[in-house]
């Protein structure tokens, strides 16, 4: 019996059986998205006549994939054809795509079939927002209450798997935009090492940062779709060669743990869940030991980084008369005084980088780091973030900036709303972080919890 | 960690990343010199309105800010550019 939160595995397993048809599925899905959806502001493009067709094509077809027949959707800053790409921007309206971008093409191929666009932050956050309603479609709303946002910058992508809107999702990372989604709706998201997947016919915020990767209800799920959508690519120069391989092999992985101040934060639930995912992990044999990376200025580095590589690749729509649509009045702003920041900052950024290397020797002492995402659940949809992400925490260290891969997953709740907990690793360490999170979802209950409302 | 961390540290990509940080927005209106926004007005198609134009200042506060920060961190002379974005093999480890 499928149901709109079945694995991807169990919707295979049941589509190869002739239990359920794609278009069924689909027609299921595109339902869920025009419902919870609509309401969560989720949806920036339905591609419903793309769908069914694809839909009736995996029914009519041999299996090409595991993904063969199962729908998915894409945040909105893939390129699809013959459908707008707007990247979460008024200022977009009537931007579209001749091609594909390679992701999508790649599921494409392995027999997906695509529900909808998502919505999502404008320009991904480019400028620095300061809105949970930077967005087309006004704020995205957390998958668990509706007074709540859903995080950022891949919104939609985050509160869609949440709500058993898609079997899958794919969003995008800068810096946070896949964890933090996840985090606050309580799904798992794999943000890769730097280079897995390629960007071509993706938005760019910071060429040298971004990552496109999944947003599921489980680790497993992430791990069939990250391996689908990786590779190298002709029209991504930064990507990858080496083939991913996801398989761990070898001893289990020693476990890193960072220093938090849970009391401080006012952070009693995380600090309970923190410690419970922990105690869960130590029943299966892993090992922790202590662990803290150089003080360095990685914050101000990715800052650099995203506001000059974010001004040139958007500087024709900064610089346009359409700047001024987009809704956040602060993120117009950062948009618009990121035209300044100085060459010479710039290539300190990126000579930083050189020297922020120093943070591998963490990877001295053990394999992957377990930390919160955040130290609370979901802000507040209509609250500004000056106020609202006080105590909240999160990953200022230098993963983006050296593209670590993470998986983020729930841990457990503060009060209803869901709490998120990541595995980063070195570079190349997907199949790491994938060992951690699929033995920890063996044990625990978390992923397969659901939004009351979605039931 | 940084302890003056500005609102474009904590959002910068997409999300927070300051951990356990005081957000702090740049204050520009109370103490601080006027701020030059014609360099940046100039490059616009048209100048910017109402909040945006309020915020532009502190906005560029914030950039001037970054780039005071950054330059404590000094960085050996003549040092290059990283033109690998993520760590090479041979730099984790003995992998």
């Amino acid at each position: 019996m499928v149901s709109p939160f079945s694995s991807i595995r169990d919707l295979s397993k049941a589509l190869r059986q002739k239990k359920v048809s794609s278009v069924e599925l689909t027609k299921m899905y595109l339902k869920r998205l025009e419902t919870l959806g609509e309401e969560h502001h989720a949806v920036a493009q339905l591609t419903e006549a793309l769908a069914l067709k694809q839909a009736k094509a995996a029914d009519n077809s041999e299996a090409r994939s595991i993904l063969h027949g199962i729908p998915f959707g894409v945040k909105d800053l893939y390129a699809v054809k013959g459908y707008p790409t707007r990247w979460g921007s008024p200022g977009h309206e009537h931007q579209e795509f001749d091609y594909n971008a390679t992701a999508v093409q790649k599921l494409f191929d392995l027999g997906g079939v695509l529900l909808a666009k998502l919505e999502m932050i404008e320009l991904a956050g480019g400028g620095n927002y300061n809105t949970p309603w930077a967005s087309r479609s006004g704020a995205c709303l957390c998958a668990w209450d509706k007074t709540r946002w859903a995080g950022g910058s891949s919104s939609g992508s985050g509160a869609a798997a949440a709500l058993g809107a898609a079997a899958y999702t794919l969003g995008s990372e800068t810096a946070g935009s896949i964890v933090c989604p996840s985090a606050f709706n309580g799904d798992t998201g794999f943000r890769p090492t730097y280079g897995r997947v390629s960007r071509h016919g993706a938005m760019a915020l910071a060429w040298t940062h971004d990552k496109l990767g999944p947003i599921c209800r489980s680790a497993d799920d992430c791990g069939i779709v990250l391996q689908a959508i990786s590779g190298p690519d002709g029209l991504d120069r930064s990507t990858i060669k080496q083939k991913l391989n996801l398989n761990h092999k070898g001893k289990l992985p020693k476990i890193g743990l960072l220093k938090h101040n849970f009391k401080k934060n006012k952070a009693e639930a995380c600090e309970k869940a923190y410690e419970l995912a922990i105690s869960e992990l130590k029943k299966l044999g892993y090992e922790f030991v202590d662990v803290a990376w150089p003080e360095l200025p990685y914050g101000d580095a990715v800052n650099i980084i995203v506001a000059a590589e974010g001004a040139s690749a958007h500087e024709l729509f900064i610089r346009s008369d359409r700047l001024q649509l987009l809704p956040d009045k602060y993120q117009v702003a950062g948009l618009a005084a990121s035209l300044e920041t100085p060459a010479t900052d710039y290539l300190w950024a990126m000579r930083f980088r050189s020297d922020a290397l120093k943070a591998n020797e963490v990877w001295d002492h053990c394999d992957c780091i377990f930390m919160p995402v955040f130290y609370h659940g979901a802000v507040s949809a209509t609250e500004t973030f000056d106020k609202s992400f006080v105590n909240m925490g999160g990953d200022d260290g230098p993963a983006n900036l050296l593209g670590w891969p993470a998986i983020a997953f729930p841990i457990g709740f503060e009060g209803h709303l869901p709490l998120g907990g990541e595995i980063m690793a070195p570079a190349y360490g997907e199949a790491t972080c994938l060992k951690v999170a699929k033995d920890f979802q063996k044990v625990t209950n978390w992923h397969h919890q659901h939004p009351p409302e979605a039931m | 960690m940084s302890k003056n961390v500005s609102r474009r540290e904590v959002l910068a990509g997409g999300t927070a990343l300051a951990a356990g940080a005081v957000l702090k927005l740049p204050q520009g209106k109370e103490k601080a010199p006027p701020v030059n926004t014609e360099r940046i007005e100039k490059l616009l198609a048209t100048p910017l309105q109402g909040e945006a134009a309020k915020n532009l200042p502190d906005a560029i506060v914030n950039v001037q800010q970054t780039s005071t920060q950054r330059w404590k961190h000094k960085l050996v002379e003549n040092s290059e550019p990283s033109m690998v974005f993520i760590a090479l093999k041979r730099d984790v480890r003995s992998w």
